[in-house]
């Protein structure tokens, strides 16, 4: 098996293309150039204008993959890493690729990182991508195993795999899923999503990405939009430019929050984004030992999250009355010494007008409200003064610059209050079956605490752009021109037949993602539960045998290739199988005739007996077309020269008596 | 070892026994994973367990798409060999030490491909196998001694579709050839000189050789032998006559100075001389003899003769 066809040739570099190129933003700069030269030395070959690289060049090629290897090693962890490995070495290896063995090294590489675009890719389009892959690649193996028939050969290994199918559903279905065996780093998978910090201006950015956040789906009707506030982040702690989550967070004891029936149940399907928070409704808990209560109602996940995740929460009411811990209390009034005097002024106004914190706050919407306060993605800019700058004089911005200034004059009036960030809304799938979140759902609000009452939400934002709360983001963005230059989706979204269009897709994304990406331990467990009675080794071990031997005999053809032989052939075997035991069977190029005369010049006895049959086989087999009349006559005849000879072996080889004619 | 491999072959004569013609089924057929497929297996687990850490359903149906693909090419190679007919055809004889071939014919109902074929230790051959005709095979065999040469089972093997499984079946199709000696050139003369009367006058036979004289044309002899030159001088139609000397028929026989297999190889030799030169030769063995003649089937009578000779002695 040495050297390679061309056809072969031509399978791998497109098989090579395909691999790659989607794998493509996770190589480095070093990487993606050696790849490009590797991929471009192997088309020079296959249109034989160039031959196998010098020694000398791929040692220069080696020596390139070592530096992009080691560029690679300070930067983005062991995944990126290891996904630079192959593909060099995928690449490097092919260009010197000129035996079988050389090529099942390439192919092997080749199926390996097929599971590498699986790491961060979920959607159903990627299983249909998946077997593509796996089809080309298999291909390409076919055609060394094939001389010519290059066209057939992607549809033989298309018809390979799909025949492969059924076991492999069986497999996916019944193999028990297994723990985690070890830790893994996630630092490679670098996503965009919510930072534990925001600095005005952040959110915005994040707004103009239509990247799939979740999706939720209730047991009932989803709640209306405007109650649809997914908390993910608290920001509680400010140093005049920037809001974070303060360490005192955590002081508020997670317990007083145990919310209390009646439950409303969803569930949320996350896309993974490689963070420890999850965007739940406010009053939400969760039997999975996947997550952890928080303080102040957050649920967060064991380890980041790196791979869609199907998982069930409840939302409940949580007590009303409740004290604040003066620790918390006080890192929710604190503010920074300095700056913004004139918020801090118009504060201290309220706080002599206004005793109770609700009429405060009341006061700083009805600001908001009443002044021309307008709603922007694109604010002008500050200045120093950030909540001054924004609260006299621009008067223009987002959730953010809202949530944040409403805070920092709570605060300033002394009322305890704190940013959430999170989603808002979503967008309805057909049938309303679920809610997806997108990145533009992204949003900032503001909770602030009422002695007696707990912490209660307040959407500045919604007294500028109701609608933004009400209709979601997407109605009041896709009138700003910034937002509809970034995102390429509402341009075409006018179009009613795309839309429904893409309806459908989410619809088949969603149904993929909840029983296939989510057909998680818990699911196979009950699947076992309700079909084999519980899960035990014997019965998979049963259970895999019997669909082995069913796949096995369909498709090696054991049944259907056992064709029939003519009966007079049949018979005359047999006959000559009677006549081995005097060794006078007839010979591999004997003709029928020519062995009578033989087996007469043996025993005229034998003679006797195997004539009729023979005459009759012969005038069947060659001269009529066999009516089955004849072929019952021929069956007559082999019985009696069995009987004839059997009454031979009983009294000694040659003594079987003289017969005539048998009719 | 040796002992394994004396009950591995006697159960293989007993399970396929030797036969002019066979034809595969699950009954000969033998499947592993080749080294690849050993290798793919391994690349399915790393897959398996990389999907596992990561939780990661895509990753662990790609393992199980890959390894059933596995399984789906261990039932295809079996299919690809089963229902091949293998028929033992002609069989090459040559001298030992050079290369000795059987022909192998391969027929099938559907059309198999990337078939193997050869004997163990040597070269395999490669040849897809059609449905519309039969394919013919000439699996080269060394040869080392003189004699009947068994070359052993003959090894079928294929690793279509994906050369992750080997499929494979040894056969026993009764092959031999006959090993005729090395030419081993001799002290020339010894027996040819002692055989050969001096004193007879030399015979001839129309030849090329020799001119001999003029004859009178003739009709229907060939115009470049007209003598030009008298036809031109004396007006008569004459043609050339040329002659060869034929030798007297040497009496080839086994030099008893040497052993026999070097008396054997003298012998050869001469044999292929004479035959060369196109000198009648006999050959007499201690029981038997073969008259003298010349040309391509005496050559080969008396070759077989010699490979036969005292053979199992």
């Amino acid at each position: 098996m040495s050297g390679i066809s061309r056809a072969t040739q031509g399978w791998m570099l497109l098989t090579q293309v395909a691999i790659m190129v989607p794998l493509m933003d996770q190589a480095s700069h070093w990487t993606l150039a050696i790849v490009s030269l590797c991929l471009l030395w192997r088309l020079g070959i296959f249109f034989a204008r160039w031959a196998s690289p010098p020694r000398w060049l791929l040692n220069l090629l080696g020596i390139g993959t070592a530096a992009a290897l080691f560029s690679q090693l300070s930067g983005n962890g062991t995944m990126a890493t290891l996904i630079n490995l192959l593909l060099l070495g995928y690449s490097l290896k092919s260009i010197e690729t000129k035996s079988g063995k050389d090529l099942m090294v390439v192919l092997l590489t080749g199926y390996f990182l097929i599971g590498l675009h699986l790491i961060d890719r979920f959607g159903a389009i990627m299983s249909v991508q998946l077997i593509l892959m796996v089809a080309l690649n298999s291909a390409c193996m076919l055609s060394n195993y094939r001389s010519q028939e290059t066209k057939h050969t992607f549809i033989l290994s298309l018809k390979l795999i799909v025949a492969s199918l059924p076991l492999a559903i069986a497999l996916f279905v019944l193999i028990p899923r297994l723990p985690p065996m070890w830790q893994i780093q996630t630092s490679t998978l670098a996503r965009t999503g919510l930072s534990d910090s925001m600095a005005l201006g952040d959110i915005a950015q994040l707004t103009r990405s239509d990247e799939l956040v979740m999706r939720a789906s209730f047991t009932d009707d989803p709640p209306p939009a405007e109650q649809l506030y997914w908390r993910a982040l608290i920001l509680d702690s400010y140093d005049g430019r920037r809001w974070s989550a303060s360490a005192n967070v955590a002081t508020e004891p997670a317990e007083h929050y145990q919310p209390m029936a009646p439950f409303l149940d969803y569930s949320l399907q996350v896309e993974a984004n490689n963070q420890t928070w999850l965007a739940t409704l406010r009053g939400s808990r969760s039997d999975s030992s996947r997550l952890r209560p928080q303080a102040a109602q957050q649920l967060h996940w064991q380890v980041p999250l790196i791979s869609r995740t199907k998982i069930d929460l409840q939302q409940g009411h949580y007590p009303a009355a409740m004290s604040l811990s003066l620790e918390a209390e006080q890192q929710n009034l604190l503010l920074p010494a300095h700056g913004n005097p004139l918020a801090r002024q118009w504060a201290q106004q309220l706080r002599e007008q206004y005793p109770q914190p609700q009429q405060r706050m009341a006061a700083i919407m009805s600001h908001f409200r009443q002044n021309p306060f307008r709603y922007t993605l694109s604010p002008p800019p500050l200045g120093g003064e950030q909540i001054d700058g924004f609260l006299f004089n621009t008067k223009a911005g987002f959730c953010g610059h809202y949530a944040s200034t409403m805070v920092f004059v709570a605060r300033a009036a002394g009322v305890p209050a704190r940013i959430v960030t999170g989603y808002q809304g979503g967008e309805r799938g057909l049938n309303n079956e679920f809610v997806s979140v997108y990145q533009y759902n992204a949003h900032a609000w503001v909770e602030y605490w009422l002695p007696l009452q707990g912490w209660q939400r307040i959407d500045p934002t919604a007294a500028v752009a109701p609608e933004r709360v009400e209709q979601g983001a997407e109605a009041t963005l896709s009138q700003q021109p910034e937002f509809s230059q970034q995102s390429g989706l509402f341009t075409w979204r006018n179009s009613r037949a795309i839309w429904h269009l893409r309806g459908v897709l989410e619809q088949l994304d969603y149904q993929w993602s909840r029983h296939v990406i989510g057909f998680d331990h818990k699911r196979q467990i009950s699947f076992w539960q309700e079909w084999l009675g519980g899960f035990q080794w014997w019965k998979l071990a049963v259970l895999l045998g019997f669909i082995l031997l069913l796949v096995g005999i369909s498709q090696s053809g054991l049944l259907s290739r056992t064709k029939p032989t003519p009966t007079p052939i049949r018979l005359y075997n047999k006959a000559q199988q009677r006549l081995s035991r005097w060794g006078i069977q007839r010979l591999d190029n004997e003709a029928p005739l020519a062995h009578l005369e033989r087996v007469q010049q043996h025993s005229q006895a034998l003679y006797d007996a195997y004539l009729p049959f023979c005459r009759l086989f012969i005038e069947v087999q060659y001269q009529a077309t066999p009516t089955p009349a004849k072929i019952k006559r021929l069956r007559g005849r082999f019985q009696f020269f069995i009987r004839q000879t059997n009454q031979a072996k009983r009294r000694g080889p040659v003594a079987v008596k003289p017969v005539t004619a048998h009719e | 070892m040796n002992i394994a491999n004396a009950m591995w072959h006697k159960w293989l004569h007993k399970r396929l026994p030797p036969s002019r013609a066979q034809t595969l089924s699950h009954r000969s057929i033998f499947i592993l994973p080749s080294g690849a497929g050993i290798a793919y297996l391994v690349m399915c687990m790393v897959l398996f367990i990389l999907g596992t850490n990561y939780q990661n359903n895509l990753i662990l149906a790609l393992a199980f798409i890959l390894l059933s693909l596995f399984h789906t090419s261990l039932l295809m190679a079996y299919r690809n060999l089963s229902g091949i007919t293998l028929r033992a055809g002609k069989s090459n004889s040559c001298h030992a030490g050079e290369q000795a071939s059987f022909t192998v014919e391969l027929s099938a109902e559907r059309y198999r491909h990337h078939i193997a074929l050869g004997f163990a230790n040597t070269t395999a051959q490669l040849t897809d196998v059609d449905n519309a005709h039969n394919s013919c095979c000439e699996l080269p065999f060394p040869s080392t001694q003189r004699g009947k040469l068994n070359p052993g089972r003959i090894w079928i093997e294929t690793r279509y579709p994906l050369g992750l499984c080997r499929a494979w079946s040894v056969q026993d199709l009764n092959l031999s050839a006959l090993i005729w000696p090395t030419a081993i050139a001799g002290p020339t003369g010894l027996n040819s000189a002692s055989n050969t009367d001096q004193n007879q006058p030399q015979q001839i036979r129309p030849g090329i050789e020799d001119f001999q004289g003029l004859e009178r044309w003739q009709q229907g002899d060939s115009q470049s032998r007209v003598a030009w030159k008298q036809l031109a001088q004396t007006g008569s139609w004459q043609i050339k006559q040329f002659v060869e000397p034929i030798a007297s028929p040497t009496i080839l026989t086994l030099d008893s100075c040497c052993s026999i297999e070097d008396g054997l190889s003298h012998l050869t030799a001469q044999l292929l001389q004479h035959e060369n030169n196109r000198q009648p030769y006999a050959l007499k063995l201690q029981q038997q003899s073969i008259e003298a003649d010349i040309g391509r089937t005496h050559l080969l009578q008396c070759l077989d003769a010699l490979a036969l000779y005292q053979e199992g002695k």
